[in-house]
């Protein structure tokens, strides 16, 4: 008999999180065949998305009012008798995760490994510690393991065409209540997303004010691409929380990440320096963004972004 | 209602931290050391939820080496009522599992009403106790506060920062709440405050009188440096930079 895996598909209602289509190259490199899971009510469109998932054999479905939000207790209530047939456990490292994992992990008695960024056995991995500045290996001898991976660690598996994985209702025990839900403060982007995008441009507090937070903004426009934020700009009010890359906030890996106005503090670092290229743009030669940069340009940022951003305009054109 | 804040002694976060010559461990010698800055925000938040009258009082429990006791005396110096030492090694301190267990006998012996604590611990990033704890205790959670205020009918109403933005939950005593960075900005501790927190109350219980035996699933077997990037160039001139951007093709 092989290695039992089973993949937990996170999901925000609509859609599969971005990080679930890394986590299934993470688990592809273990086993070609695996099954998954996945809980909410009323997710047909996300059912349907599970099921194209490469490698899915079955993609067991658990559906519940209180399911709806996704919230930890119910989420392990519905989990748990699922974990208790498999030998490893995969979720993708983001807050949905974060939330449910080590409490289904604690029910079980069992000692999870999160934010996994290297797979070295079904018993062994790597994952960061102290904001990415030092790699632990770990093992555990544990007989069922729970691990969580980080999705800037491993490349994008995209859906299958047709669907290939059998959809199996699993009924579940009357789930109890613990949480109320009362608002989720969703603030809509017309912009790529963060987790996802190719291109992302954060800003930093060398903005200086909400107002000039624009100019990040009107670049990322021309580019197409997310925008992101360093946590001294998010302190400072110039931008949300879902903005915030860094060890307590998003961690990415885009193709290009353009840095303005950011010093490069080591808790930033650890949410962006996975990136394939790092492009910096700041006025102190001295900061430590340029010491992780492929590209930097020491310079007062009102004066170089409305530059690129013309610059960008007439290449397009 | 009465409150226990976990707090954790890690290294400052402002010390760059090296890796000791045996690749298991941390330098710790002559390294500053502090209380997790998100257990200090938990801290801060239980006092104040003590200074409007919503709490009776707020203890705090350090699991670790003895020298956590200097983290205790801070958090009384802060304003929490009695400290409690739960001496451990710090193979059981790093593991998220040990700990909620451990937090799991005092939180349910010290009859708790709120377990306020920090989400994550800026050393081993585990992001994983508070979570344990109420898997352990059958209780609800509300995780990554950044807003909390007790609500007129009884419970919590806390604001959780999440990937998509922000969700508010409301939560029945009693409960775990795990908190963000910008849920408050802890104060800052006073000569007086210190003198005082000495005269404060510092139990310490071990493992045996707890009749506990633990040992963690998971084993650190190796601790190493990320690879470092290649620094690149940098540039003056920003038609140069533009240039070498649009040459190496970065934006295609």
């Amino acid at each position: 008999m092989g290695l039992k895996v089973l993949l937990v598909a996170t999901h925000n209602g609509q859609s599969l999180d971005e990080q679930v289509h890394h986590s299934v190259t993470a688990v592809r490199s273990l086993t070609s065949v695996f099954d998954v899971a996945v809980t909410g009510h009323h997710i047909d469109p996300i059912i349907a998305e599970a099921s194209r998932i490469d490698g899915a054999q079955k993609v067991f479905v658990v559906t519940d009012l209180l399911l709806d939000k996704q919230l930890a207790e119910p989420v392990t209530q519905a989990l748990s008798p699922l974990v208790a047939l498999y030998d490893l456990v995969v979720f993708s490292s983001n807050t949905t995760t974060k939330n449910i994992l080590p409490r289904l992990a604690a029910v079980h008695k069992i000692s999870p490994i999160t934010d996994v960024c290297e797979i070295l056995s079904k018993r062994s991995f790597k994952r960061p510690i102290y904001a990415g500045n030092i790699i632990e290996t770990v093992s555990t001898k544990q007989p069922k393991v729970l691990i969580s991976i980080r999705a800037a660690s491993y490349q994008r598996t995209p859906l299958l065409d047709q669907a290939s994985g059998k959809i199996v209702h699993k009924a579940c025990a009357a789930l109890r209540k613990y949480a109320e839900y009362k608002k989720s403060i969703i603030l809509k982007q017309d912009r790529p997303d963060l987790a996802a995008a190719k291109i992302v441009i954060s800003g930093g507090r060398g903005l200086g004010s909400a107002a000039d937070f624009k100019l990040v903004y009107r670049l990322a426009d021309q580019l197409n691409a997310a925008v992101g934020a360093s946590r001294a700009a998010v302190d400072a009010g110039f931008v949300s929380n879902d903005y915030q890359v860094g060890q307590t906030g998003k961690i990415i890996a885009p193709s290009v990440y353009v840095a303005v106005g950011i010093s490069g503090a080591i808790q930033h670092m650890a949410g962006m320096k996975d990136s394939r290229i790092i492009v910096a743009i700041n006025n102190d030669e001295d900061a430590p963004i340029f010491t992780v940069c492929d590209y930097g340009l020491v310079g007062d940022l009102f004066t170089v972004v409305p530059k690129m951003i013309s610059h960008i305009k007439k290449r397009k054109k | 209602m009465k409150i226990l804040v976990p707090i954790k002694r890690v290294i400052d976060y402002n010390v760059v931290v090296q890796i000791h010559d045996n690749h298991r461990d941390v330098v710790t010698d002559n390294v500053k050391m502090s209380i997790n800055p998100f257990d200090e925000i938990a801290l801060e938040e239980a006092i104040r939820l003590v200074e409007s009258g919503d709490a009776t009082s707020v203890d705090c429990v350090a699991i670790g080496c003895e020298q956590s006791q200097e983290q205790i005396r801070q958090a009384l110096a802060m304003g929490a009522d009695k400290g409690i030492l739960v001496p451990t090694d710090d193979a059981i301190a790093q593991d998220p599992l040990c700990c909620a267990q451990i937090l799991q006998r005092i939180a349910t012996d010290g009859e708790y009403d709120l377990v306020l604590m920090g989400k994550q611990a800026i050393d081993n990033d585990c992001n994983q106790t508070g979570q344990m704890l109420a898997g352990l205790m059958d209780w609800p959670q509300a995780t990554f506060a950044s807003e909390l205020k007790p609500s007129k009918s009884g419970g919590l109403e806390v604001a959780r920062e999440v990937d998509g933005g922000t969700e508010v939950l409301r939560v029945k005593c009693p409960a775990v709440v795990t908190v963000d960075l910008r849920l408050n900005e802890p104060r800052y501790i006073s000569l007086p405050n210190i003198m005082q927190a000495k005269q404060k109350p510092l139990e310490s219980i071990s493992l045996d009188a707890l009749g506990m035996t633990l040992s963690p699933l998971v084993t650190r077997d190796r601790l190493d440096y990320p690879t470092p990037r290649q620094s690149g160039q940098v540039f003056v001139d920003v038609d140069v930079f533009l240039k070498k951007l649009d040459e190496d093709g970065i934006w295609d």
